[in-house]
């Protein structure tokens, strides 16, 4: 799956900055950032509610290409101007970070 | 995370510094460095004379690279001490930046094996270097500060108002809620969970209760220097109001709008602070009222006993 | 779904049978750490999934009257946890696997994914 992939599941991108459409490899679940700086595999989707900027820092440390902000939570300007900074595609949606992992999943099996 | 310094259980009081002390108050502001056209020679007298195993090489404000021992163990086997560092650095550089917390840095120290990181601000310009052994003394330092407070905190607090108590009142209890005190947070709600359901009022109604309740008391243990819980069971109502000594909400507005947090790495990594307390509270009851200034908060809420066609939203 | 389906289903370990541990019909799961999250949905019947170890896990899947619990990433409950799920006689479950794997798993179990 690729990162543009996910506008076709109907995720709106928060970052509009043009970036390399990476290869996401794996996915990543949850919201505490300690326990996705030591778990979350590179070339991956972080599925989260965190939207703060922090989440980019650790993205960036982990190697994570995109994020996914459930549950419709409010973004942040600081955020989404890191995310474009360090190159990390920013997404939003108003599902629960259970259908979004289950549907995220489906189209990484292809 | 077999290696880390400090663990999820750890004392309130340990995590919180953890979590709030910014990488800013713990580093070195003033590092030793050399720049890239310096000899290794200057970087290994510099290493020598301040019992250093690494150094910042920096480019104007730019950081450039990081020169380590191992770096000099290089160019004493294979090159000449009059090399210019750039020839040595390491260009891939793990960095800290300043406003993060410290957690980041534990976290950093546990899956680098590096010694030390360089610290920068927005402008990516170093202003810091930061050692395990700086990170102790801050902490320790803060640990200290926080258990001050927390030894003050701890005092009773006065009576309530007797005019808060309703002559129909049916049940009354005030809990004395702590600051920082989350092993015993949510046990005010449990008791009141436990009183509701002994005089058999509707699950659904149990429900919200909980929640306005359990966001109240976490709201006193995470945000507020420590307050006081008034739960009244009343004929036709259940009224709830915490009281807390500040230190207030800066924009009350903002604190009821979804999402919305001010609370700290910390409060985050215990599973709140996503900023749906208030607003959590406020769905569930039929009245909502709220008041703060720098002197404390008072919330007081209603949620109606008759039928569910009350419930508000 | 079931206990006995998930713990078929998914390699895991049980810490606590809580009392409805045989007869408990999961229909719902709240997958995330941040647990006001979690007091804002009112669906019945769910399972909470998260990396949380603390107390205030077990109080809030009480409000919420949550079936049970499944810890991620091979996480332990701290003592005081696995106590308080104890005298609230609710399951507890620890995997192996991360949120975004069982996520994957309970959602086949619930049918919302192949």
């Amino acid at each position: 799956m690729k990162v543009s992939d996910l506008e076709a599941l109907g995720y709106t991108r928060e970052t509009k900055k043009e970036m390399e459409d990476f290869e996401i490899k794996a996915g990543y679940t949850g919201d505490l950032l300690s326990d996705v700086m030591a778990n979350a595999p590179s070339d991956s989707i972080l599925i989260t509610i965190q939207a703060h900027k922090n989440t980019i820092a650790v993205a960036t440390l982990a190697g994570i290409r995109a994020i996914l902000v459930c549950n419709k939570r409010a973004i942040p300007s600081d955020m989404i101007e890191a995310a474009n900074d360090n190159d990390v595609a920013l997404f939003k949606t108003a599902e629960t970070q259970f259908e979004a992992s289950a549907k995220v999943a489906e189209k990484m099996k292809g | 995370m077999n290696n880390l310094l400090f663990v999820n259980d750890s004392h309130e009081v340990i995590l919180e510094s953890i979590y709030t002390v910014r990488v800013k108050e713990a580093m070195n502001p003033n590092p030793m460095r050399v720049a890239p056209d310096d000899t290794m020679r200057t970087a290994k007298n510099i290493m020598k004379e301040n019992g250093l195993t690494g150094l910042p090489v920096v480019d104007g404000n730019r950081l450039a690279g990081i020169l380590s021992l191992y770096d000099i163990m290089a160019c004493y086997d294979n090159g000449n001490l009059d090399d210019q560092v750039n020839k040595y650095m390491s260009r891939d550089v793990i960095l800290l930046e300043e406003d993060m917390p410290i957690s980041f840095a534990i976290n950093y120290f546990n899956k680098f094996k590096f010694r030390r990181f360089p610290v920068i601000n927005k402008n990516k310009e170093l202003t810091g270097m930061i050692t395990a052994r700086d990170l102790t003394a801050a902490m320790l330092n803060n640990i200290n500060k926080q258990l001050q407070k927390y030894d003050k905190l701890n005092m009773r607090l006065s009576d309530p108002d007797p005019s808060d108590i309703r002559p129909d009142t049916v049940i009354y209890r005030q809990f004395i809620v702590h600051k920082y005190d989350f092993e015993n947070a949510g046990k005010v709600t449990s008791e009141i969970k436990k009183i509701l359901k002994e005089r058999g009022i509707k699950q659904s109604i149990i429900r919200r209760v909980s929640i306005a309740a359990y966001e109240l008391e976490i709201n006193l243990v995470v945000h507020s220097d420590g307050g006081v819980l008034i739960f009244q069971l009343l004929p036709d109502a259940i009224m709830i109001k915490t009281q807390d000594k500040g230190p207030g909400i800066p924009d009350l507005e903002k604190a009821l709008t979804d999402g919305f947090s001010t609370a700290s790495e910390w409060i985050r990594s215990q599973g709140f602070g996503a900023g749906m307390g208030l607003p959590n509270v406020k769905r569930v009851s039929n009245d909502f009222q709220i008041a703060s200034d720098v002197t404390g908060t008072e919330v007081k809420i209603k949620i109606n006993l008759g039928n569910e066609e009350d419930e508000s939203k | 779904m079931t206990f006995k389906e998930i713990v078929e289903h998914i390699s895991c370990e049980i810490i606590n049978k809580g009392n409805d541990f045989d007869t408990a019909v999961i229909e719902n799961v709240s997958a995330g750490d941040m647990m006001s999250e979690v007091l804002v949905g009112d669906e019945d019947n769910r399972i909470l999934v998260t990396a949380l170890t603390t107390d205030q896990v077990v109080r809030t899947a009480d409000i919420v009257e949550a079936r049970g619990v499944i810890l991620i990433n091979g996480k332990r409950p701290q003592t005081s946890m696995k106590t308080l799920a104890e005298e609230s006689g609710l399951t507890l479950i620890s995997t192996k696997n991360n949120m975004f794997t069982t996520c994957i798993e309970l959602g086949k179990l619930l049918g919302k994914c192949e």
